[in-house]
């Protein structure tokens, strides 16, 4: 069957075929002029591109989200537009035919591996499939892997996993010597995983990254610069009150809103096909996308981005751990304030002030 | 002859009103609150920053190669240290008279400096995270950048504590000289003599 009447079969027409490019193109920050040359690239995925999907410590998430894609839909997702080879939730296939599947598709190569969830280090026995460790698992996918993709930020960077106790760390930490792509995201958004791979598929190589490892097209800018309420900001509008009306449009800034520490293009590429995101639903950004994302900040080593409701001004001090620079600074300028205070009486006691005074009467003459 | 010559003066006066600025500037902008004036005090908050850096950058030349230059004065005194801070403990009578600053003012000067610089490298790093200072954005992320940048502010805030108290109980003379010229007096006669000569 040729790639014309596959796409017919599907009820696409090669109308919808170029619109969705279009998208896609668009998507990408990548000029018009390309879209040719990634439809072409899609159509010659007639072979389409061999996806391994793992699932580590995640709660499927991420899976929801790109079956909950528009444009593309799910089904285009999984039949047409990716070879996905394995993937938990929504295979067919189940228990040793599964598995055997599995190895045989990593025996091939080549193909792209995508990682949902983080990798427990505390102790393998903390999540096994088939009796294997994950982290075994997850090291044999990755050596013949073209390029890993962890999405979320469970698989980027330990996410909420992390602040249990299985010392949960993202692919990063695990895998070297290939090239990753991190799409983090609590979940990730569709538009940035299929985004990635058609770039990969194009361009055969990693898209530019930021030192985060995170494409620098999708998470180049603040989310705080672009943000629809950012008048509200510079105005000093703040939201305070929940349950005050006349403040709904307001700022979230010291609600908790995180946007001005995270880099996404949240702002500009909204949910489910340009719907609504969390800023314009009146929640405060988590910064589901920064390595900080759900990190306590006073435990854990990182300045942290947790509470979500709470303005969190925590940083960490090497060797120290978190710190409050509000209370430290308080602290700081008290014990000054006290020093002077217990000096004065020193001071007075030993008579010195009066000998100061002596000395200027002195100079004065 | 006068402790503090007009440049210095000026360049004081100049680092007092700037650093009161972007102090109760930086406060707002820390914890915004009604009426709204974020655009504006952020504005005010850049501007006293250009002002605290250019003016430091003119005072730190103006020191070395100044009609009245006074880098001698803050060069560290390692020797005297330990003596200067038994005096302030009460453990001796005897400050240490080396020029016009003893050795912990020097120090502490010279920490300002650094404070100040530091407060500047933030300071872009939070204005312009794409800028110049990028590098830092991505090597600490911009809430550690943000907490160390507010955490500086209240380093700032002891300092003037202090120093206002020492200068009040200690040399009250010197703060009157500091902004107004002072009468002819000899506080000077503990001054380097090399640097003496120069200003002569």
């Amino acid at each position: 069957m040729d790639f014309q009447s596959r796409l017919e079969a599907r009820g696409l027409s090669r109308r919808d075929f170029i619109k969705l490019i279009g998208t896609v193109t668009a998507a990408l920050q990548l000029p018009a002029i390309y879209q040719p040359r990634i439809a072409q690239a899609v159509e010659n995925a007639a072979n389409k591109p061999a996806v391994i999907w793992l699932e580590g410590q995640d709660c499927t998430g991420c899976t929801e989200s790109i079956l909950s894609s528009f444009n593309p839909g799910p089904t285009e997702i999984v039949l047409d537009l990716l070879s996905i080879r394995y993937h938990e939730t929504i295979m067919a296939g189940a228990g040793e035919t599964a598995e055997s599947w599995l190895a045989e598709n990593i025996k091939q190569g080549g193909y792209l591996l995508v990682v949902e969830g983080s990798i427990p280090t505390a102790d393998d026995r903390f999540l096994t499939i088939g009796g294997r460790p994950f982290r075994q698992i997850l090291q044999e996918a990755a050596a013949n892997a073209a390029a890993v993709v962890p999405i979320g930020a469970c698989a980027c960077y330990g996410g909420i996993p992390a602040a249990g106790p299985t010392e949960a760390k993202g692919v990063q930490d695990i895998i070297s010597g290939k090239p990753i792509i991190n799409l983090p995201g609590c979940p990730v958004k569709p538009n940035w995983l299929l985004g990635t791979i058609l770039h990969y598929l194009v361009f055969n190589q990693v898209p530019e990254l930021d030192s985060n490892k995170r494409p620098l097209a999708y998470f180049g800018g603040l989310l705080h610069d672009n943000c629809p309420r950012r008048g509200h900001f510079e105005k000093g509008e703040f939201l305070t009150d929940w349950n005050d009306p006349a403040q709904k449009d307001f700022c979230l800034l010291l609600r908790g809103c995180k946007g001005p520490k995270t880099y996404t293009d949240c702002a500009q590429s909204w949910w489910n096909d340009g719907v609504n995101f969390c800023i314009n639903a009146s929640s405060p950004c988590a910064g589901c996308t920064q390595p900080e994302f759900y990190a306590a900040g006073l435990s854990d080593n990182r300045a942290g981005l947790a509470p979500l409701y709470v303005r969190t001004d925590t940083m960490s001090l090497p060797g120290i751990g978190g710190v409050n620079p509000e209370t430290a600074g308080k602290v700081m300028a008290g014990a000054s304030v006290a020093g002077a205070g217990i000096h004065l009486v020193g001071n007075i006691a030993t008579g010195r002030l009066k000998q100061e005074k002596a000395e200027e009467g002195r100079r004065d003459k | 002859m006068n402790t503090h010559h007009f440049p210095q003066r000026v360049a004081h006066a100049l680092n007092l009103l700037a650093i009161l600025a972007l102090t109760a500037s930086g406060f707002y902008i820390h914890r915004p609150s009604s009426p709204g004036l974020m655009g504006q005090v952020r504005y005010l908050h850049y501007i006293a920053g250009f002002v605290l850096l250019l003016n430091l950058a003119v005072r730190v030349y103006y020191a070395f190669f100044g009609r009245y230059r006074d880098y001698q004065e803050f060069k560290p005194n390692w020797r005297g240290l330990l003596q200067q801070i038994k005096y302030y403990f009460f453990l001796t009578k005897h400050e240490v008279k080396d020029g016009l600053y003893n050795p912990l003012q020097r120090l502490a000067y010279l920490g300002v400096v650094l404070l100040i610089v530091l407060q500047g490298i933030t300071g872009f790093a939070l204005g312009w995270p794409g800028g110049a200072m990028a590098f830092l954005v991505n090597l600490l992320g911009l809430a550690e950048i943000r907490a160390i940048h507010y955490l500086f502010t209240w380093v700032f805030i002891t300092f003037i504590i202090i120093h206002l108290y020492l200068i009040f109980t200690e040399a009250p003379q010197a703060l009157v000289e500091m902004f107004w010229r002072g009468k002819e007096t000899n506080l000077n006669t503990g001054l380097n003599k090399k640097v003496a000569r120069e200003r002569i």
